[in-house]
């Protein structure tokens, strides 16, 4: 399978904005995703959201990013502005969220 | 006497979620609900009392038959909505679930028609009811081993902030109950094997499936109805075990 739409938008942003090479900014991306259990070829937008959020910061800040959170934030709106929204199906938890009675 | 307890708790909580599942499935016209509210409704409270209607009420009768046949035919359907559930909710890109659940379904309906034609006669048990009762096993069995795998991704993403603590507990409780019922059918199968023509099940049988029908019931409760102190319990646990990250 190939990695979808999001990683490679979120890759190619990371490394547009950072000294990070193609290489290390994938590597990046795919271990924030690794970490979470995540596949590069179906992650939805608001799961990558989620990583860039929480992962991502300290994830490119061990590189030698520098004023990582700023990144990010640009990172995420980015992406929120670009309006992808995947090849995956709905999540399981998605499912069950709906399913159990609040 | 000692295993109608549990199975009326599993029947009684088994309806309740089920109605609400369907419902729910009325509201949002979506097909996971719908799946998994046939398959309880089947396999639960519909299957068995019809099943349990025709033995008790119209024993060795023309009816007594037909109700058996159409308590396993509502079972199959329950059955086959639980193993197309697993496909379509844990692995529905996965070439080899698809392949399962079609496999699972098309041998349950084919053992289904088997068993209504060539019934179980005098407690001899014939290839096509060893197949039934595995098959069924199978079915039970792969949808818990989805929900246990995909709630330890979940505690995973949960020590990173990424999961819903009441929602990833809900994965663990639908494993428990759809093993519990797993345990159970295992368990009518190898106590069925014992038994000689004519003779019923022993007391201890009878509490051990008394045992995995709350365990279901238990199972399905907390998966569907959390009452609301068990979730503030697991948001207030999962605030404290989240990772700072960064």
């Amino acid at each position: 399978m190939t990695d979808s739409a999001i990683f490679e938008f979120v890759a190619g942003e990371l490394e547009r904005a950072t000294s990070l090479g193609r290489p290390a900014a994938r590597a990046a991306v795919r271990s924030v995703l690794e970490r979470a259990r995540y596949d590069p070829e179906s992650v939805s937008a608001g799961q990558m959201q989620a990583l860039i959020e929480r992962l991502l910061p300290s994830q490119i800040r061990a590189s030698g990013v520098e004023d990582a959170d700023r990144v990010c934030q640009q990172l995420a709106a980015a992406l929120a502005m670009k309006g992808l929204s995947g090849e995956a199906p709905e999540s399981p938890d998605e499912i069950f969220g709906r399913m159990i009675r609040r | 006497m000692l295993g109608i307890v549990g199975i009326a708790v599993f029947f009684s909580v088994g309806l309740v979620v089920s109605v609400r599942l369907l419902g729910l499935s009325w509201q949002s016209r979506r097909l996971p609900e719908l799946l998994a509210g046939l398959g309880l409704l089947g396999i639960g409270p519909l299957g068995f009392c019809v099943i349990m209607a025709g033995i008790m009420l119209f024993g060795g009768t023309a009816l007594g038959y037909a109700c058996r046949a159409t308590g396993m035919g509502f079972q199959a359907l329950g059955f086959v909505a639980t193993a197309v559930f697993t496909w379509q909710v844990f692995r529905p890109g996965s070439r080899w679930a698809r392949g399962l659940a079609i496999a699972l379904s098309v041998s349950l309906l084919g053992t289904f028609v088997a068993c209504a034609l060539v019934p179980n006669r005098a407690g001899v048990m014939l290839f096509h009811h060893h197949l039934d009762a595995w098959l069924k096993i199978a079915c039970l069995a792969w949808g818990a081993l989805e929900s246990l795998r995909y709630w330890r991704v979940t505690q995973n993403r949960l020590a990173l902030g990424l999961a819903d603590p009441v929602v990833s507990a809900s994965f663990l409780a639908w494993g428990i109950s759809l093993g519990a019922g797993a345990l159970g059918f295992a368990l009518v199968w190898v106590a069925l094997l014992a038994l000689a023509p004519g003779e019923q099940l022993g007391a201890s049988v009878q509490l051990a499936l008394s045992a995995c029908g709350i365990a279901a019931a238990a199972g399905l409760y907390f998966a569907f109805l959390p009452p609301k102190v068990y979730a503030r319990r697991l948001a207030n646990r999962a605030t404290a075990r989240t990772v700072v990250v960064g």
